[in-house]
């Protein structure tokens, strides 16, 4: 080479030109050095970087969703915590990056609050729940992105960049069932390999009238200049019975040994005319809302039909029986239950999982599906008479709907840091005297008992709610994943997340009229008891009428020490 | 002797080269939200991997340097080879959190960086490439007192300092591959 003259001096030259560029490239450089961000953190998946410039003049959340190193198109459901309460910031999609303000008024709001009331000495979360979809596969990566409420507040020019790597995620497989799955549940320990929580295979729903379709492709889909069009087909349609869970009460096996026994009473509820039932399906990642596709015509008072109480007592096996509470020596239907487990009130109703294929006119079935859930109808014993509503007792010994919402929280909480629930440690009782465990208690008490007001309001909230049909939706897409066994592993820790996310981050929605049940819980004890009580709250629910929230939905007794304390010590966040 | 150095004047130039490009496009591309220019994919972890490449590469550089003029009998061919074995030792000492040994190794290594230039300037053919080898390290030189005496409140200026740096030490290589290759 050293005698090629010629080679040498072109060599020289491109050189010379690339020195001649890096000097032009210096010289253009904005900013001397990429800006570095001041702050990252990692999770499964994902990495949050903070930077202290940005393009714009307020505080945004830059999403990047990237699937084998390409950008891709994903949704972001968003979430933020206030001090007390899971709201929904919204829901976005976008190719590649999706941009969030933080200036919404619900963002400052909640970001208000933490300053008046930790005046800034706490960093709250803002939860994203990051979905790929395409074909029979959806890749989830939940993010938990910290940030500093002053920021949101004084508009500070924050850009905040969350990269997701799907393919650092396992995927849930969420096409049609192949196999309907069991009809009972005889594995008491967890249901998570075949009955999905509590609820029951029917059969197909192909040529049912009450299914709904989606809304036709997005526009960019839909006829086209050339005369293609495009449309769904309902290629699998799949039954399933079951309760929608409404209020639990939750103890364990010691707990319920240790005290005489639980008196829930006073269970009733209102169904206002209007109010209603949405189905939700997930086209390539978009959460799409389906309906409403159950609409209560009327009014309607809810009531159980075995009394408006139970009692639930340790007994050596599960029986059902009605007589004479020993608790509290009133008649009513007694559950002897002989270890831990929940009692809920359910809406039984008929859930159908859908999946929904594009075809293109002329040309046939494309590789673009549309799956999820939506309720078809409830079911003949929930009405009586002209205006009642009918809801039932359930008893959960470890493989119904709550131990599955159950399931989902702490893995969550185990996998992600983040408890989606609220919790309050209401009170505990030992060595014959009961005291709060926080400032005050929410119960009232009696000479041997503690008296608490359960109830769950449904309303609407916003106009961009997915819904309860998101509830059962992701309920039953636990049943159609390729289960695998034990939730450590991660395709079920997000599927049961979804679930609690479902569960309880989405307000069930009813057009602006209300849904609502109470029932009243109390706990007898003996002098040689001993028991925690955790309460268990819902997000705020906002509605046109102003902002409610409900709390509790649930509680749980415990023995020796509060629920989760040992996982997430004592909560006291009302 | 001298001839063998053309090589490390024209890798000089084609790192160099890369890794302004690399940082020109970052530094756009992380205040952009849009999804712009994604067929080079950029995520911080691949900033941090393209910043490694460029160290590397530039070692390997400096290796050379050193080994071609110990084998011309010129024994300040030590000094970058001592930068580099420093830097490497540093570097390791840095992934096994020892942070104070790691912080000296590389204080060594910033100093045998320096003494680089002087005999880059020893080396150099021609009066122009010995006056930009100069600036440049002047420039390092100066860098550290600078920081140490204005702290973060200088840190843009320092930023100017090292880009002039890098362009002294780019056109030097680029005068010098010139001489070298076709001007003798």
């Amino acid at each position: 080479m050293w005698s090629k003259p010629r080679v040498r001096a072109l060599l020289v030259s491109v050189v010379l030109a690339l020195a001649i560029a890096s000097i032009v490239v210096l010289a253009l450089m904005p900013s001397p050095v990429a800006p570095k961000p001041f702050m990252t953190l990692r999770g499964l998946g994902y990495e949050v970087d903070y930077y202290s410039v940005s393009t714009f003049n307020y505080p945004v959340v830059v999403f990047r969703g990237f699937m084998n190193g390409e950008p891709v198109f994903f949704t972001v459901s968003l979430f933020a915590m206030a001090p007390s309460h899971i709201y929904t910031v919204g829901y976005y999609s976008g190719y590649g990056s999706v941009v969030v303000n933080l200036t919404g008024s619900l963002v400052r709001y909640i970001a208000s609050r933490w300053v008046s009331e930790f005046n800034g000495a706490l960093n709250p979360s803002l939860i994203a729940f990051i979905t790929y979809g395409e074909g029979n596969k959806s890749w989830t990566v939940i993010a938990a992105i910290p940030y500093k409420p002053s920021w949101v507040v004084s508009r500070e020019p924050i850009e905040i960049t969350v990269n997701a790597n799907f393919t650092a995620v396992k995927p849930a497989i969420v096409m049609p069932v192949t196999k309907p799955t069991g009809t009972t549940q005889n594995n008491p320990t967890n249901g998570l390999n075949s009955d999905p929580f509590g609820y029951t295979y029917e059969g197909s729903c192909i040529g049912n009238p009450n299914v709904t379709y989606p809304p036709s492709p997005s526009s960019s889909y839909s006829c086209g200049r050339f005369g293609e069009c495009y449309y769904w087909v309902l290629q699998q349609c799949s039954l399933f019975e079951g309760p929608i869970p409404l209020l639990f009460v939750g103890w364990s096996k010691n707990a319920i040994q240790s005290i005489s026994g639980i008196f829930i009473s006073g269970i009733t509820g209102t169904a206002q005319s209007g109010s209603g039932l949405f189905g939700t399906v997930n086209e390539s990642g978009n959460l799409v809302q389906l309906g409403q596709s159950i609409t209560f015509s009327q009014s309607y008072t809810i009531e159980m039909p075995i009394g408006s109480q139970v009692c639930i007592v340790y007994g050596p096996s599960l029986t059902f029986t009605e007589g004479v509470c020993p608790a509290n020596n009133i008649g009513s239907p007694i559950y002897y239950v002989p270890s831990s487990g929940f009692f809920y009130i359910g809406l039984p109703g008929n859930v159908s999982y859908v999946a929904f294929q594009e075809y293109e006119s002329g040309v046939g079935p494309l590789d673009n599906w549309a799956n999820g859930t939506e309720p078809l109808s409830l079911l003949p014993q929930d009405f009586f008479g002209n205006n009642y509503l009918l809801v039932y007792p359930y008893i959960d010994v470890g493989n119904g709907s709550i131990t599955g919402m159950f399931t989902g929280v702490l893995a969550i909480l185990q996998q992600y840091g983040e408890l989606v629930v609220n919790l309050y440690d209401d009170f505990y009782y030992s060595g014959g005297s009961g005291s709060p465990l926080c400032r005050s208690s929410m119960g009232a008490t009696g000479p041997n008992y503690i008296e608490y007001t359960l109830s769950n309001v449904i309303n609407t909230y916003s106009p961009n709610t997915v819904g309860l049909a998101y509830e059962f939706g992701t309920l039953i897409a636990g049943l159609v994943l390729d289960f695998i066994p034990g939730f450590q592993d991660l395709g079920i820790g997000i599927e049961a997340a979804l679930d609690v996310a479902g569960t309880f981050l989405v307000p069930n929605l009813v057009n602006n009229n209300q849904f609502s049940i109470n029932a009243n819980v109390f706990i007898y004890w003996q002098p040689s008891s001993q028991f925690y009580v955790t309460l268990i709250g819902s997000p705020e629910i906002k509605s046109s009428v102003g902002s409610q929230y409900v709390y509790p939905i649930g509680l749980i007794v415990n023995y020796s020490q509060p629920y989760l304390n040992y996982l997430v010590g004592t909560q006291c966040n009302k | 002797m001298v001839r063998s150095l053309f090589w490390f004047y024209v890798g000089f130039v084609f790192v160099s080269f890369a890794s302004s490009l690399w940082l020109l496009l970052s530094s756009v591309l992380t205040v952009m939200p849009i999804p712009l220019p994604y067929w080079f994919l950029y995520t911080p972890g691949n900033i941090v991997a393209a910043g490694v490449v460029v160290a590397a590469l530039m070692l390997a550089l400096y290796t050379y340097l050193g080994v071609v003029l110990v084998l011309g009998k010129l024994l300040r061919g030590f000094v970058p080879i001592t930068m580099v074995t420093s830097f490497a030792i540093g570097f390791a000492l840095l992934l096994a959190r020892l942070a104070i040994p790691a912080l000296i190794m590389v204080i060594i290594a910033y100093v045998m960086l320096i003494g680089t230039y002087a005999v880059l300037i020893s080396v150099a053919t021609t009066r122009a490439s010995k006056a930009l080898w100069g600036v440049a390290t002047i420039i390092l030189t100066l860098i550290p007192p600078i920081l140490i005496g204005g702290g973060l409140a200088v840190i843009d200026y320092v930023k100017y300092m090292a880009i002039i740096e890098q362009a002294a030490a780019i056109i030097a290589s680029a005068i010098e591959t010139w001489k070298l290759g076709v001007g003798q």
